[in-house]
């Protein structure tokens, strides 16, 4: 793919910055249109698993595989719009519905501690026993004020992380 | 009658001509002009849903992810499969359609890591967690993370050397700098003990950042990938020329430049092969008389692509204890300096008939070959190596540290192995000039004979090679420092720029230590800060019993 930007007109890049609430700039959606067909070898739309992990800085990081649960096989479209949460421009409720995201894997609206332990399981490794990790979990619970079996809801994270501010912003390189 | 005829023939081949011209220049125009047809050109990106959501488990079963992702690629499967079977010519179309890489990728990642039969709902958290914790890293303090890669992350990433099957496995002093450029990393950071704990743990911004700025730009891909140039023929005037152009190129020039080559070969072959036979007792009129024939064909080969090669600085002079590291763009690297100097150069062994030429010609000049999936080649090679620079009689020895080509506007890492031969390293920058044809080999899209026909049918090629001044390892200096000194030179006066990522991590994933460690490190915070209240815990109820008793 060669010239890129010719084939995006101005109506696909508007279409694509309303459907990501105006929270890239339209220059930075040329740059990750330009990224997203790099990383789409084979054009086919979306980019695979794969492909993702072709690129080392991902596949070494420890939330690789829950990434690519969410990222894999979106068009730009959507791609831009899950990307929007690390834009300096999105609020706090857009990074934590990702934060959200990344632990629900059920989709349940719920975050249970079991979800929390299988992130801490990614995160971790085999580093911890299952016996610490639960004790952590049920630690970590305990001491916020909720109960062992609490699922936690968008709401309680908010609470929970909303204090000290959430630095989770990424910078799209436009050249 | 005759010439009444031909006249007509002549008329009616003009006309044939114009119209096949202007549909020809329309088409390009309409191409050129890019109606705003809403979401025409965009409706692929926009409309595509890619394969069915639940389809997850592929990359849980690797040895199927290949053909899943054959299987997704609609119309071209079948001949998809059939470059699959195809032993290495990868002839691909121009767009890049990878399905061969991709598919000996998955097989390759089949076989290095064995099928997980996990239960597929339960989303892959067990079989493939050994991750890099990243949730100490940058902990504290503003970090944002742009675009580009985290500059302290690289520092400990390019101490890996690959996975255990390649070539230069990492040494155990490499694996020590490694650690040591971690603990620097991680010491200004880490949940502290009086954190709120469900804060930590909830809080994976760090990680997810990370991981966001590599998807959105990480320096390893751009290494790879070939900038297409762009098209300047599209315009009413300049496409004739452009038309008239591309009948020069491969109407008369590659004919031309072909008969040279074969010519060459001919004259070449005819005479290395009874000398290489027949004179067996003067070893070193043999030698002398192959290497001037060697460097004969690749002149013969750089005049067949009209290669305009500047050669700057002192030409490098036979010595024993002397090794010369260039930064590798394409194979032809070894004949543009083959052609000057006869080389005994140390590199992949190619199957096909590169390999032929490989085992009978090159190994008379001193060449080694390695192997980059067998692990147990590494000892043999490196044995090699240190008896052919120790010999004063063999031709000078190329090696190209980088291990693989890199598309001449970076340079990946520089493996230790040639610095740590004890030898004076002359290190020689090599840069090409995409005015008329990149010559960077992107061997994943293309076999070497169609990068060679590529070269052919353009204009010419055009480069530029410094041999730099002689360096040796410095007191205190350890090979890798050194290997890192040598790569700044190069890239200096190449003008091509740094990026410290291990060429080989092309064809193999990250290692997976480098990962464990960060997860230990994590793990062991965590356990801390169990530890940390349980003390405070049995302390306060310590003093409460001794308060009441």
């Amino acid at each position: 793919m060669g010239n890129t930007s010719s084939m995006l007109t101005q109506y696909d890049i508007e279409d694509v910055e309303n459907h990501c609430s105006q929270r890239f700039t339209q220059r930075e959606i040329v740059s990750l249109y330009q990224r997203f067909c790099a990383l789409d070898r084979s054009g086919k739309g979306y980019i695979s698993g794969d492909e993702f992990m072709s690129v080392p800085e991902f596949a070494v990081n420890p939330l690789s595989q829950r990434l690519l649960g969410i990222l894999e096989g979106l068009n730009f479209k959507e791609f831009v719009a899950v990307l929007s949460a690390f834009s300096p421009l999105a609020t706090i409720n857009d990074k934590l519905d990702f934060i959200f995201r990344v632990y629900d894997i059920r989709n349940n609206g719920k975050v249970s501690s079991e979800d929390m332990i299988r992130v801490l399981r990614d995160l971790s490794g085999d580093f911890l026993t299952d016996k610490q990790r639960q004790a952590v979990v049920t630690q970590a619970l305990e001491e916020s004020g909720y109960s062992k079996d609490y699922s936690l809801t968008p709401e309680d994270f908010l609470k929970v992380l909303s204090n000290g501010g959430l630095k989770m912003d990424v910078e799209v390189p436009i050249d | 009658m005759s010439g009444v005829d031909v006249r007509a023939q002549i008329a009616d081949a003009v006309v044939v001509a114009t119209q096949l011209g202007a549909t020809l220049v329309l088409l390009n125009m309409k191409k050129a002009q890019k109606e705003p047809i809403r979401g025409e050109n965009f409706r692929h990106v926009t409309e595509n849903l890619g394969p069915p959501r639940t389809a997850t488990c592929h990359s849980l079963d690797p040895g199927s992810a290949g053909v899943r992702t054959l299987a997704a690629g609609g119309e071209s499967r079948l001949s998809s499969l059939a470059r699959v079977l195809r032993s290495h010519a990868q002839i691909v179309p121009c767009d890049g359609r990878k399905k061969v890489g991709q598919s000996r990728r998955a097989a390759r990642r089949g076989e290095a890591r064995p099928a997980e039969g996990a239960a597929r709902p339960e989303r892959r958290s067990m079989e493939e967690s050994k991750r890099a914790d990243v949730y100490s890293v940058s902990k504290g303090g503003e970090k944002k993370y742009r675009g580009m890669r985290n500059p302290r992350l690289d520092n400990v990433l390019e101490r890996v050397q690959g996975r255990d099957s390649s070539l230069f496995k990492p040494s155990a002093s490499e694996i020590n700098m490694y650690q040591r450029h971690l603990d620097e990393v991680l010491a200004d950071s880490g949940p502290k003990a009086d954190d709120d704990l469900l804060r930590n743990l909830l809080d994976l911004s760090p990680t997810l950042s990370e991981a966001a700025s590599a998807i959105i730009d990480d320096s390893f891909t751009r290494c790879f990938k070939s900038n297409s140039p762009e098209p300047w023929n599209w315009n009413i005037y300049l496409f004739p020329l452009w038309v008239v152009g591309v009948i020069m190129r491969y109407g008369i020039l590659f004919p031309i430049r072909l008969v040279l080559l074969i010519i060459g070969w001919v004259i070449f072959l005819g005479l290395f092969i009874p000398i290489h036979f027949c004179i067996k007792k003067h070893e070193k009129l043999r030698q002398k008389l192959e290497r001037g024939l060697v460097e004969f064909i690749c002149s013969v080969f750089v005049a067949s692509w009209t290669g305009v090669i500047k050669y700057h600085g002192p030409r490098p002079s036979r010595r024993a204890k002397q090794v010369f590291v260039a930064n590798h763009t394409s194979m032809i690297d070894f004949i543009v300096l083959e052609q000057m100097t006869a080389f005994a150069v140390i590199m992949q062994k190619h199957p096909g008939w590169v390999g032929l030429l490989q085992t009978t010609v090159l190994e008379s000049l001193g060449c080694i070959w390695f192997n980059r999936t067998e692990s147990k080649d590494r000892m043999i090679v490196a044995k090699k190596l240190k008896h052919h620079v120790e010999d004063p009689d063999s031709n000078p020895l190329l090696i190209f540290p980088e291990g693989t080509c890199v598309n001449n506007e970076y340079t990946v890492m520089f493996k230790k192995g040639a610095f740590e031969l004890d030898c004076t390293v002359c290190p020689i920058a090599i840069k090409y000039n995409k005015i008329f044809v990149d010559a960077f080999w992107n061997s994943k899209k293309q076999s070497f004979t169609m990068h060679l026909l590529r070269l052919m049918t353009s204009w010419a090629v055009v480069c530029d090679v410094w041999y730099l001044e002689p360096q040796t390892l410095r007191p205190g200096e350890t090979s890798i420092e050194f290997a890192e000194r040598v790569r700044d030179m190069i890239a200096d006066r190449a003008g091509i720029k740094k990026v410290p990522w291990d060429g080989y991590l092309k064809y193999y994933r990250p290692s997976v230590k480098l990962t464990e460690k960060k997860q230990q490190k994590f793990a062991e915070s965590i356990v801390r800060q169990l530890d940390d209240r349980k003390s405070t815990r049995s302390l306060t109820t310590g003093l409460r019993d001794g308060g009441l008793s």
